[in-house]
């Protein structure tokens, strides 16, 4: 095969030469790195090697010619190589930026390697300053973005919602804390499309957003099993004192407009028995290694509404007699109700009861109301045979009692030792008022 | 039209400043006979003559010194440090005298001369070949910095900084001194000092370089284009003044900065951008501004630069973590 051998690029970004004289003829044998050609540029006199073993076809240029690089210099006939591997051959040739090392007369080594550009450093040519400016650039509509702090764009990736699209209301239409808060309550995130009908489809689904009470729940009650080591303690008291009492008061509270059920004597007694057992109105203050005693008695009650579980908060238990007592209960049972709970009512707990008796079930592992160190679960009460102490078989009423406590600050012996003093005061009603 | 490379470029405007101005002098060591080391200044002895264009002694106080007298007198002094690493000894002339000749005598003097000077790494040179120390120039009140990476601004950035009334430093990117080529106007034309070019718009991040980093980021922008950002490619020119409105506006469009620069980290010129983001772009930022540089180290030799100059995967690494953020 024939190589075409181009006046190479020496260096220097050099862009012609002047042949100064011919080492061969047509026709004559080289080998590859034999010299070819002198050459002038203007820095240097060089001879320019064959890349080939071969014959000369062809020599272009006469002697005092200028050629540019890239001009053919020779034609170089090959012989043994066709084909493919000729093809090969040829695409060895250097096509992209190389590195050349710059030939100074004197002192090359200190100046370096200099990079000469090849094909791929040819830059688009500017216009800039040279001639009048034509028209601005068509600047691309930028897409519209937020103007906030970090902070502001921090929450905004927090609570999901992209920040640009959120109208600002601070100086200069600075989107601000409070109107990431607004628009992520008013935004009604868009469900998604249902699954057209099919025959085939029999096994409906439906998604439905977690309303913010539902979203709390879920929080406090994952914080809470994962903080507090939860333990529990179930046992049964006997109540038919209580069960007549209750009977007995039933429709002279009814007269006024109270409904009296068992709730405010567990509460009364609850409220007794915590003062007793200082440890089950407590809260662990573990980042400063110590426990934190309360010597007021708030206790919270879990009340089921349609909307979710709130819990609502009675201040100063101990202080109230079973009246006020019961007339609290109605009260926040009818606020839960009609959804007029303030955020006053619900703050302050130091422990929970949580009764679910009057809709059914006897034990339950309640969940602790985080920080708190304990809960009370009040089952349904049923009546029971029971063997009384002369050992004689005989119905009683039994109330079912579950408590959970957070056994990092609360041991199991006090459980049931608080528990005990619990089942003395609800067993025997009248201790309730003789304190 | 004619194609040019840097080196040419350069020539092209002492060529046209030489001819057009007789006030204008070109010196510096190996400037005339030689050309200078790097060619830059060929053939411009034999034009103008040994009066006009002429190799000074080796000491560069020197040739600063006398181009601060000359300039006071009235001549247009264009020297060259052969390297910048070589430019130290002159450098008590340039802060204690070029930069503040005008505020000294009342406005009465202005030390209107260009000191050029090849710097940074990539050519395989010695250690103190191969530094880029344009912040320290830009530290200096009454200097004007500039570093052009096409041949087209070279030009017209030289035409600019001789007419200037104020001193400029003119610091040329010596590995592309001949890796670039354009097609450039024979004619006189101007490149406004202190005007950054935005070479390349996007939306997602501003990434600003200059001399010869672009080539650099221009090819780690190519792999930000695979994955799918679109990148606002900022060439700065002039290191002072900074053209703030063009960084602040960009930033502000894309919320996100992201600068390369050869030079050692702290206190360099990628911290000053970062400034720019903070103050006058912050309530747009969507990330934390990013620099990424040389070290804090002394440049290393030949076979150690490579680690030190920025590599396109490394710049491209940084433009994706910070659109990601």
């Amino acid at each position: 095969m024939r190589h075409v051998f181009k006046f190479p690029d020496i260096g220097e970004g050099l862009e012609e030469g002047t042949i100064v004289e011919w080492y061969v003829k047509k026709g004559q044998q080289v080998e590859s790195g034999q010299s070819l050609v002198q050459v002038e540029t203007d820095k240097v006199t060089t001879d320019i090697p064959s890349p080939k073993t071969g014959t000369i076809a062809a020599l272009y240029g006469s002697e005092g010619e200028t050629i540019n690089v890239g001009d053919p210099l020779a034609e170089i006939e090959i012989e043994g190589v066709e084909g493919e591997e000729a093809v090969k051959e040829e695409e060895q040739q250097p096509a992209g930026p190389s590195e050349e090392s710059v030939e100074e007369e004197e002192g090359a080594g200190v100046v370096g390697t200099i990079e000469v550009a090849g094909e791929g450093g040819y830059l688009p040519s500017s216009q800039e300053g040279v001639e009048q400016p034509e028209e601005a650039e068509k600047e691309e509509k930028p897409k519209k973005k937020a103007i906030a702090t970090p902070v502001a764009r921090a929450l905004a990736k927090d609570l999901g919602v992209d920040i640009n699209n959120i109208k600002g209301t601070g100086p200069g239409g600075r989107v601000m804390k409070d109107d990431i808060y607004n628009y992520v309550e008013q935004k009604k995130p868009e469900r998604p499309s249902e699954p057209a009908p099919g025959k085939e489809v029999e096994e409906t689904v439906e998604y439905e957003d977690l309303t913010q009470i539902r979203k709390t729940i879920a929080k406090n009650m994952s914080r809470s099993k994962q903080n507090a080591a939860h333990m529990s303690v179930m046992d049964e008291v006997e109540v038919s004192e209580l069960v007549r009492i209750r009977n007995k008061y039933k429709e002279k509270y009814k007269d006024q407009g109270i409904r009296l059920n068992y709730l405010p004597f567990i509460l009364k007694a609850t409220a007794l028995a915590l003062k007793k057992h200082r440890q089950l109105n407590s809260e662990l203050d573990l980042d400063n290694d110590r426990i934190l005693y309360r010597y007021y008695y708030n206790i919270g009650i879990a009340v089921d509404t349609d909307k979710g579980l709130v819990v609502p908060v009675i201040k100063h238990v101990d202080r109230l007699s079973v009246y006020e007592l019961a007339q609290k209960t109605s009260e926040i049972a009818r606020k839960a109700r009609d959804g007029e709970l303030t955020m006053e009512d619900m703050k302050g707990g130091t422990f929970t009861v949580t009764s679910y008796g009057s809709i059914g079930g006897q034990f339950a592992v309640p969940v602790i109301n985080y920080p708190q160190a304990g809960i009370l679960g009040i089952g349904r009460i049923v009546k029971k045979p029971v063997v009384n102490e002369n050992d004689e078989v005989v119905p009683g009423h039994m109330l079912p009692l579950s408590m959970s406590v957070d056994h990092r600050i609360v041991d199991g012996g006090e459980v049931s030792r608080f528990l005990n003093t619990l089942m003395e005061y609800l067993g025997d009603p009248v201790t309730l008022i003789m304190e | 039209m004619s194609v040019m490379t840097l080196v040419k470029a350069i020539n092209n405007a002492l060529d046209i400043e030489l001819n057009e101005n007789e006030k204008v002098v070109v010196y510096g060591e190996d400037v005339g006979y030689e050309g200078g080391v790097f060619r830059v200044t060929q053939g411009l002895q034999e034009k103008y003559g040994k009066h006009r264009v002429f190799d000074s002694p080796l000491a560069e106080s020197g040739i600063v010194g006398t181009a601060v007298g000359m300039a006071v007198a009235g001549l247009k002094p264009v020297i060259e440090m052969q390297f910048s690493g070589f430019a130290y000894p002159g450098f008590n002339q340039m802060i204690s005298h070029v930069s503040r000749m005008r505020n000294r005598s009342r406005g009465k003097y202005t030390s209107s001369l260009v000191i050029r000077m090849p710097y940074g790494g990539g050519i395989k040179a010695l250690e103190h070949h191969s530094e880029s120390m344009e912040a320290l120039y830009g530290h200096i009140p009454g200097l004007k910095v500039v570093i052009p990476s096409t041949p087209h601004d070279a030009k017209g950035l030289l035409i600019s900084a001789i007419e200037s009334e104020d001193p400029v430093i003119y610091m040329e990117p010596k590995r592309i001194y001949r890796a670039v080529k354009q097609e450039v106007s024979d004619e006189k034309f101007k490149v406004k000092i202190g005007s950054a070019n935005v070479v390349q718009q996007g939306t997602d991040v501003t990434v600003v370089t200059y001399g010869a980093m672009m080539r650099d980021t221009q090819k780690a922008i190519a792999l930000a284009k695979k994955a799918g950002i679109s990148v606002e490619l900022i060439d700065l020119r002039t290191i002072y003044p900074l053209d703030r409105q063009t960084i602040a506006n960009s930033v502000k469009k894309t919320g996100r900065l992201v600068s390369v620069t050869e030079a050692p980290k702290t206190f360099g010129p990628g911290g000053e951008l970062m400034a720019i983001a903070n103050e006058e772009a912050f309530l747009h930022l969507e990330a934390p501004p990013k620099r990424v540089t040389g070290f804090d180290t002394i440049f290393p030799l030949p076979q150690g630069e490579h680690h030190y100059i920025p590599t396109p995967e490394k710049i491209y690494y940084e433009i994706e973590k910070t659109v990601k953020f």
